[in-house]
């Protein structure tokens, strides 16, 4: 069988075991084990399977991964997105559709400090959604604002997503920070104007209670430890004071200390805040350990080189080749887990797309909204089980229907993407 | 009592020393860049030091993880198979973890002999390797024995559902 055959087996087999439920890490390790045993031999195998395992462990890098999760749960527990929706919520008194944008700026604000699009519509859900439905939104409505804000969390910097990618891709994360901002903001305002043209049919209760202009005052002076730890921590990269290592790391520390400082921290929920992080951060190393493996073996198999040139000998338009990968990644995104995608995807792909010429960096920001499409997209579309997990007397059906309209956002995105690249490309230019 | 009950000190003693090192990793950056600003002193072998913190917290947390049932997975074909297949696969995914895990353990053994007989040595404070490679077997040993409780537990059907909620 040719290394194509082989790499294709692998990838059809590693599908097969993810439908099957496989965890996502044990299907990436052992198709890449196997596969390395075929390509190679039994001893290549275990050494490749050793070796990255002890060194993507032991490795610097990596360490602002849990540092940057670290920093969310803290302001998670310490009820930092709680502070910011009502902030945004009394700011937008009056406004139609107040309460979703509110939803959706806060959601965007969070994911700045947070870098998980999941723990964002999880900590909005029980924020906003009482609130929407008492101020008598559709549920369906409300929902799709909670789930749509809450995707931006893997967006807007400091985002789990991208630090996976950059640590595939070999690239610098301040640049891929850089480069996902603005394509943030514009995908949190097309949210926004998609809430606001719905608003008029969505809202079948009562107007908002009049606020005055002294609480408006005091409200933007609230989540003033949001604003603290955004500037020292993003800003603090972006002005080349800290590493991205240092600064989720100073973050962390920053959101302890002001926790405790506004008394909203316990030593109780610092411990559980601490439990969540090692947890979910050994997880996601779990995963990227298997992927790394699986990656080596794809490598081996020569496959993204095959494709590159198989796309070139068909003669096949740059057009072509991204709107196929593109097609590729939203319909994986209506199946599969957000890092699990990216970790299977990136090494066969982003070869192929830098061989038509692409930044690299232009398409670590496009996965990222892909992904973030991806957890939107039934069936499988995380934020909306969240929201279920958290809402049961809420249908499925319910969430599907709400959500459909904001799918147009990342969609709009990603053609801005295209057809302006600098919205991705500028920032980091400058900056760095 | 369940299997992975019994097993319940590993997994707790492992995510307490996890987060001891995550909050090693945090102070030592902190410290580092404070100093470095403050006094153009830079806490020497801090590179080292994160590193091995990293590789602390994780082989400790891993088992943690299997404990918790924390693992990511595509549950979506659930609703459309019977209870009973879905149990099936579930064991499938336990007892894989255990032979991974199993195979893990036999292949860190070359590696880690070779770092102990040509004396490898960390970049900045000259620690020998093969010592970290000790934190990686007792690491993956506790997590052979938590995914071989849990396996049990599942081919039982005494087992507690997956988490999802992350």
């Amino acid at each position: 069988m040719s290394g194509l055959g082989i790499g294709l087996t692998g990838i059809g087999a590693m599908l097969v075991l993810l439908f099957l439920r496989q965890p996502v890490w044990l299907t990436l390790l052992l198709c890449g084990i196997v596969g390395n045993v075929v390509l190679n031999s039994g001893q290549v195998a275990q050494m490749v399977a050793a070796t990255n395992l002890f060194d993507t462990s032991y490795n610097y890098g990596l360490s602002v991964i849990p540092l940057f999760i670290l920093m969310g749960e803290v302001a998670t527990g310490s009820r930092m997105s709680s502070e910011l929706f009502n902030a945004a919520r009394i700011l937008l008194n009056g406004v139609r559709g107040g309460l979703p944008i509110a939803t959706i700026a806060a959601s965007g604000a969070f994911g700045a400090i947070c870098g998980s699009s999941v723990a964002t519509a999880a900590a909005m859900t029980r924020i906003a959604l009482p609130e929407m439905r008492k101020a008598g939104y559709e549920d369906g409505y409300a929902s799709a604002s909670i789930a749509a804000g809450g995707s931006l969390g893997i967006l807007i910097p400091p985002s789990i997503i991208l630090l996976i990618y950059a640590s595939i891709a070999e690239l610098s994360i301040a640049r891929l920070f850089a480069a996902s901002m603005i394509p943030g903001i514009i995908l949190m305002l097309v949210y926004i104007a998609v809430a606001v043209v719905l608003a008029r049919k969505a809202q079948l209760g009562t107007r908002d209670a009049p606020v005055t202009l002294t609480q408006r005052f005091r409200a933007l002076l609230g989540p003033w430890q949001f604003v603290v730890l955004f500037v020292v921590t993003i800003g603090g990269i972006y002005a080349g004071f800290f590493s991205p290592n240092e600064a989720a790391a100073i973050g962390a520390f920053g959101a302890i200390v002001l926790g405790v400082l506004r008394r909203a921290l316990t030593l109780e929920t610092l411990g559980v805040a601490l439990q969540r992080s090692v947890v979910i951060s050994c997880a996601l190393f779990m995963i990227i350990i298997g992927a790394t493996v699986f990656a080596n073996f794809v490598v081996q198999t020569r496959m993204p080189d095959l494709l590159l040139a198989s796309a070139e000998a068909a003669n096949m338009s740059t057009a072509s080749v991204m709107a196929a990968i593109i097609l590729v990644y939203i319909l994986m995104g209506c199946f599969l887990e957000g890092i699990g995608m990216v970790l299977i995807t990136v090494p066969v792909f982003l070869p192929v797309v830098v061989g038509f010429g692409f930044d690299p960096i232009w398409f670590g920001v496009l996965v990222t909204i892909l992904v973030e499409l991806g957890l939107l997209t039934p069936p499988v579309g995380m934020n909306l089980f969240i929201i279920k997990s958290q809402v049961p007397d809420m249908k499925m059906q319910v969430l599907y229907r709400g959500i459909a309209p904001f799918l147009i956002a990342p969609l709009i995105v990603i053609a801005l993407l295209f057809a302006v690249p600098e919205i991705a490309t500028w920032l980091p230019d400058r900056l760095f | 009592m369940s299997a992975l009950k019994k097993t319940d000190f590993l997994s707790r003693a492992g995510l307490w020393l996890a987060g001891a090192a995550l909050i090693a990793i945090m102070m030592v950056i902190v410290v580092d860049v404070a100093s470095r600003h403050l006094f153009d002193q830079p806490v020497r072998g801090a590179y080292d030091l994160v590193s091995i913190f990293l590789l602390i917290m994780i082989f400790s947390g891993m088992a943690s993880v299997i404990a918790q049932r924390a693992e990511i997975l595509i549950d979506i074909i659930d609703g459309a198979i019977p209870h009973a297949v879905t149990r099936a696969l579930k064991v499938l995914a336990s007892v894989t973890t255990v032979c991974i895990c199993a195979y893990l353990l036999w292949a860190m053994v070359p590696p880690a002999m070779s770092a102990y007989r040509y004396g490898d040595r960390s970049l900045e404070l000259n620690l020998p390797v093969w010592t970290l490679w000790v934190f990686a077997f007792i690491g993956m040993g506790a997590l052979l024995v938590v995914a071989v409780a849990r396996a049990l537990d599942d081919f039982r059907g005494t087992g507690e559902p997956e988490s999802h909620d992350r």
